[in-house]
């Protein structure tokens, strides 16, 4: 066990519902090396809810200055800096997923935004919004990674012998139609569609 | 809705805030950052408006929800309040003198506690730290994992010169004692324990030694039993990988500690 894995053990233990023997028991037969840990931590937060008064008093806290100061240059991600991080990087797996399942659209759907196959003055601003906020990234990222697909390709990895080359983009309407899904999400992309699109110029054709 | 979560739990499923998490920040996603920002300095977490810290935290993660740098930086300052507070200092005599001091020791323990959070939660502005996913789940719990790493460093350093003495005598807990030690287990208890006894009490227990505080937690709260014949029970002897009497001799050790303490402060 690496010491990550001991520590993703230790917090996903700390946060469990209940800590009754049953759950205790349970990681401790499934973790024995981390035994003493497991325990500590057990402890910690029954004495914590046991006895536990809070004075309504500020402490001291003489170095916050210094910690907001390292906390605000530490640059938020999505900030470009050289070359361009796709905001869809942290996304894979159950977390693509995951977000298709937040955003209500299937995942085909957003592969295809993802890869872009989709003309990014076509993209409704106000699906981009939405889609920033669920991603927790800038809407300016966003623009930037839609208005150059050629780039976010390049910068993905691929199993191919042939050099990665653009496909034939759809605007975001025609990808809404010839996408499998439900009524209710075609509708609401579709009401998306009567937004203004990325180039802030007029309503996306269709 | 708020931004999901990414940590995946063992079966590949993404982790979940709770219910109350997501209710509250679905009301805080609606206000105005300054709103939320007045909200957050409320420390009653009984008052309607209270800001849970997994909320806080959200907000400080995704820095373009709180709009403007002031208002990122109330949070941040608010939030390290709650860590400082959730890392109690206790007080000490200073010696040949009436005043008291701080614990050095756990001043170490909130110093670390409060370096690892800034570490991650710096970190997670970069690349994003699955880590602090734990948090926007359960704060003070994840808060609590870290205080019980750092007291376990502290201790070790404080101490590592400082020998053992093994007990020889058998101490059967005082019923004041044991009750107390129950309170620490279940809430029906606590009714039946002084408050103030069981804050002593639990100060007496942090004091202990890793070693012995594990025992008492096993023997006391878990119910569980030193040794047993049947090979499928779970057993101190077992969990911690010693022998039955070293396991007595902690018990007994910090029973003694335990009853010393808290008759010292009635004294």
């Amino acid at each position: 066990m690496n010491l990550n894995d001991r520590e993703v053990i230790l917090y996903a233990f700390a946060i469990e519902p209940n800590h009754d023997r049953q759950t205790v028991e349970r990681y401790l037969r499934q973790y024995p090396e981390i035994a003493e840990d497991l325990i500590d931590i057990s402890s910690e937060r029954r004495l914590r809810e046991a006895a536990w008064v809070q004075s309504n008093d500020a402490i001291a806290d003489p170095h916050w200055k210094e910690a907001w100061e390292q906390f605000r240059q530490h640059k938020p991600q999505g900030v470009s800096s050289g070359q361009a991080v796709s905001p869809f990087s942290t996304f894979r797996g159950q977390a693509f997923a995951k977000l298709a399942e937040t955003l209500s659209v299937p995942r085909s759907f957003l592969t295809a935004l993802r890869d872009g196959l989709v003309q990014a003055s076509s993209i409704p601003e106000r699906f981009v919004r939405r889609l920033a906020q669920t991603m927790g990234s800038s809407i300016d990222s966003l623009r930037n990674y839609f208005a150059n697909p050629q780039a976010s390709l390049l910068g993905r990895a691929f199993k191919s012998d042939d050099k990665p080359s653009q496909q034939g983009q759809v605007t975001f309407e025609e990808l809404v139609q010839c996408t499998n899904m439900s009524t209710e999400q075609r509708q609401r992309l579709l009401e998306d569609c009567k937004d203004y699109g990325l180039d802030r110029g007029r309503p996306a054709e269709g | 809705m708020a931004i999901p979560l990414r940590k995946q739990t063992n079966d590949g499923s993404i982790y979940c805030r709770p219910n109350s998490v997501e209710e509250a920040l679905e009301v805080l996603l609606k206000l105005s950052p300054q709103e939320v920002a007045r909200r957050s300095c409320i420390e009653d977490c009984e008052h309607p408006e209270y800001v849970p810290s997994e909320c806080m935290l959200h907000f400080l993660r995704h820095a373009e929800l709180a709009g403007s740098e002031d208002v990122l930086c109330d949070l941040f300052v608010v939030l390290r309040q709650r860590i400082l507070k959730a890392v109690p200092v206790r007080k000490k005599h200073v010696f040949g003198s009436s005043k008291t001091g701080a614990n050095s020791v756990d001043l170490e323990i909130r110093d670390a506690v409060l370096d690892k959070f800034q570490e991650m939660i710096c970190a997670d502005r970069i690349k994003y730290d699955e880590r602090l996913d734990f948090y926007e789940c359960r704060f003070n719990r994840a808060i609590d994992k870290l205080r019980a790493t750092a007291r376990k460093t502290a201790w070790h350093e404080a101490y590592r010169y400082v020998s053992v003495d093994s007990a020889n005598e058998s101490n059967d807990p005082s019923e004041e004692v044991e009750l107390a030690l129950k309170a620490m287990k279940s809430p029906m208890y606590a009714e039946e324990v002084d408050f103030l006894y069981r804050s002593k009490l639990r100060a007496a227990i942090i004091s202990l030694p890793p070693d012995e505080r594990r025992v008492i937690e096993l023997y006391y709260v878990d119910d569980m039993s030193i040794e047993s014949n049947d090979g499928e029970t779970s057993t101190i002897v077992k969990i911690l990988g010693c022998t039955e009497k070293t396991v007595r001799n902690r018990r007994d050790r910090a029973l003694q500690k335990l009853r010393d303490a808290l008759g010292e402060e009635d004294a």
